[in-house]
């Protein structure tokens, strides 16, 4: 096959900037043609939730600069939307009626947040946060004093609980299940993040929910299940994502909540892959494809979309990992948590320094740490290389895991 | 604007100017520095955006906070005590002409 000489890129998040990078450095010469509709360059989108909320000045942190895709010689369609593939002649179909011809085209079209059925989402305050717009949306609604109610004991929602409240405002959290951070996180640390944030004054909700939004034109308050009203000046819905499909889907290509994909991101028309936020694909060890909403994975899918696109091998999925940043407290997680039979931890919770290790019978299968930079980076050495570790060792201070990481087998305790 | 110079381990050295206020992780993005990978973009979460600094700037830099230091235990390339973050060095008039050497990998 005679490699492509136009290859689109449609999305503006980690995924797309990677794919472009990727594929120069990969030795890819033809045209590329990246469509973003959101009106800048592809940023991070981490510090949105964190930092860009709090700061005087708050600024877009690019992923590239501007002067990367000159040299790069990409030909850049910002804030232009792509409203339809013709996957049979390859065509985009632009927002106005423009079309493009591709040879190849990656569709890095992300997520977005989900919004529940729930009446009173219309009205004005009532915000969610995926974007730069929506991140400036709540911080124009940021007023010490305020109650904001934030519909969600995610990631998302608690990162932003940890600014909102630090900037004195009035937060509650309104969460359906009995701990924050379920189901992907550990119990224990679910449990030490909850008495940290109430330690902050965050009012948290478990096993609750919202019934409706109340307010005329502008929200005024919650309404909860048990009919308590919590009056809010801001409500942010912060009950997780949905992956954007409906091009795929309208295009005609195999989609289960995500656009499905095989290990080298390739869907199931010829010639259109996909990376990031939006895909669903097979993981090593794990029955059915899932679902990774995270930066390392963006990036990861997107090199191996380039790869695939110039015809190179694809590499080994590395450990997933994420991270979360709480006033401060960093939590990190390495491997997959889900169907962990077993948790042992390993440090001091009182002194909020610990680690949690999430083992599936004998094999661990994630490590989630609070302020434990040094356990994370092990783990992730460990998960790569399928090293065996007991329940017993974890919980022995005296078991040195970085020797553990680098292949010592008794960490440090070699038995005569 | 200060100037850092970035030294490839093939000796390779680019001058960049770069606003105070960032960092010089930053400063090397922006400017298609080679050999800075920062997949987490400044959060202290990665350790793939290592650099060896100048020992003539060592009084000047404000030394690694816990994170960094236990970050740095697990960079790619050897640590040594020259061995900095370069997300977590911020840029400012004093680091003007600062030399920063950039390790084998990041990977």
């Amino acid at each position: 096959m005679r490699p492509p000489r136009t290859i689109s890129i449609v999305g503006g998040g980690h995924a797309a900037a990677q794919v472009v990078a990727s594929l120069r450095e990969e030795g890819y010469d033809g045209r590329l043609v990246l469509f973003n509709a959101e009106p800048q360059l592809p940023y991070h989108r981490p510090p949105l939730s964190k930092d860009f909320l709090k700061s005087a000045e708050p600024q877009l942190k690019l992923i590239r600069s501007q002067a990367f895709y000159q040299t790069a010689g990409v030909d850049l369609a910002i804030g232009r939307s792509v409203t339809a593939i013709d996957a049979g002649a390859r065509r985009l179909v632009l927002a106005g009626g423009t079309s493009h011809s591709f040879d190849a085209v990656v569709l890095c079209t992300g997520a977005r947040p989900r919004r529940p059925a729930l009446e009173g989402t219309h009205l004005r305050g009532v915000m969610s946060l995926r974007n730069a717009e929506d991140a400036l949306g709540i911080r124009s609604r940021i007023a010490a004093g305020s109650s904001v109610v934030i519909l969600g004991g995610g990631f998302i929602g608690l990162e932003i609980s940890a600014v909102l409240s630090e900037l004195g405002l009035s937060v509650t959290i309104v969460e359906a299940a009995d701990r924050v951070l379920a189901p992907a996180v550990a119990p224990e640390i679910g449990r030490f993040l909850e008495h940290l944030q109430r330690s902050w004054g965050v009012d948290i909700r478990l096993n609750s929910g919202a019934n409706r939004l109340l307010g005329s034109d502008a929200v005024e308050a919650v309404e909860l299940a048990d009919g308590e009203i919590l009056p809010a000046e801001m409500v942010i819905v912060a009950a997780g994502c949905d992956p954007n499909v409906d091009l795929a889907v309208a295009a005609g290509l195999a989609c289960a909540d995500g656009v499905l994909v095989d290990r080298s991101m390739r869907t199931s028309r010829l010639g259109i892959l996909a990376a990031g936020d939006c895909v669903r694909g097979p993981r090593a060890g794990i029955a059915d494809p899932i679902r990774l909403g995270s930066v390392q994975s963006a990036m990861e899918q997107a090199r191996i979309a380039a790869r695939t696109v110039v015809a190179k091998a694809t590499p080994d999925q590395a450990v997933p990992w994420f991270w979360s940043d709480q006033r401060g407290t960093k939590l990190l997680m390495a491997g997959l948590a889900a169907g962990a039979t077993r948790e042992v931890v390993r440090g001091n919770v009182e002194e909020g320094r610990f680690s949690v290790f999430l083992f599936k019978d004998e094999h661990l299968a994630a490590i989630h740490s609070v302020n434990a930079a040094s356990d994370h980076m092990a783990a992730r050495r460990a998960l790569a290389a399928n090293l065996l570790i007991t329940p017993d060792q974890v919980r022995d201070p005296a078991f040195d895991l970085q020797a553990w990481s680098q292949g010592d087998r008794d960490g440090g305790r070699s038995i005569q | 604007m200060t100037r850092i110079r970035y030294v490839e381990p093939c000796g390779r050295a680019r001058d960049v100017e770069v606003d105070q206020g960032l960092s010089v992780m930053e400063g090397a993005i922006l400017n298609m520095v080679p050999g800075i990978e920062a997949e987490c973009g400044g959060a202290c979460v990665c350790a793939t955006c290592h650099v060896y600094v100048d020992e003539a700037y060592g009084s000047t830099l404000c030394p690694p906070n816990a994170t960094e230091h236990e970050m740095l235990d697990t960079v790619a390339s050897e640590r040594r005590p020259t061995s900095r973050l370069s997300c977590q060095i911020k840029v400012v008039a004093a680091l003007d002409g600062l030399t920063v050497y950039l390790p084998e990998r990041q990977t």
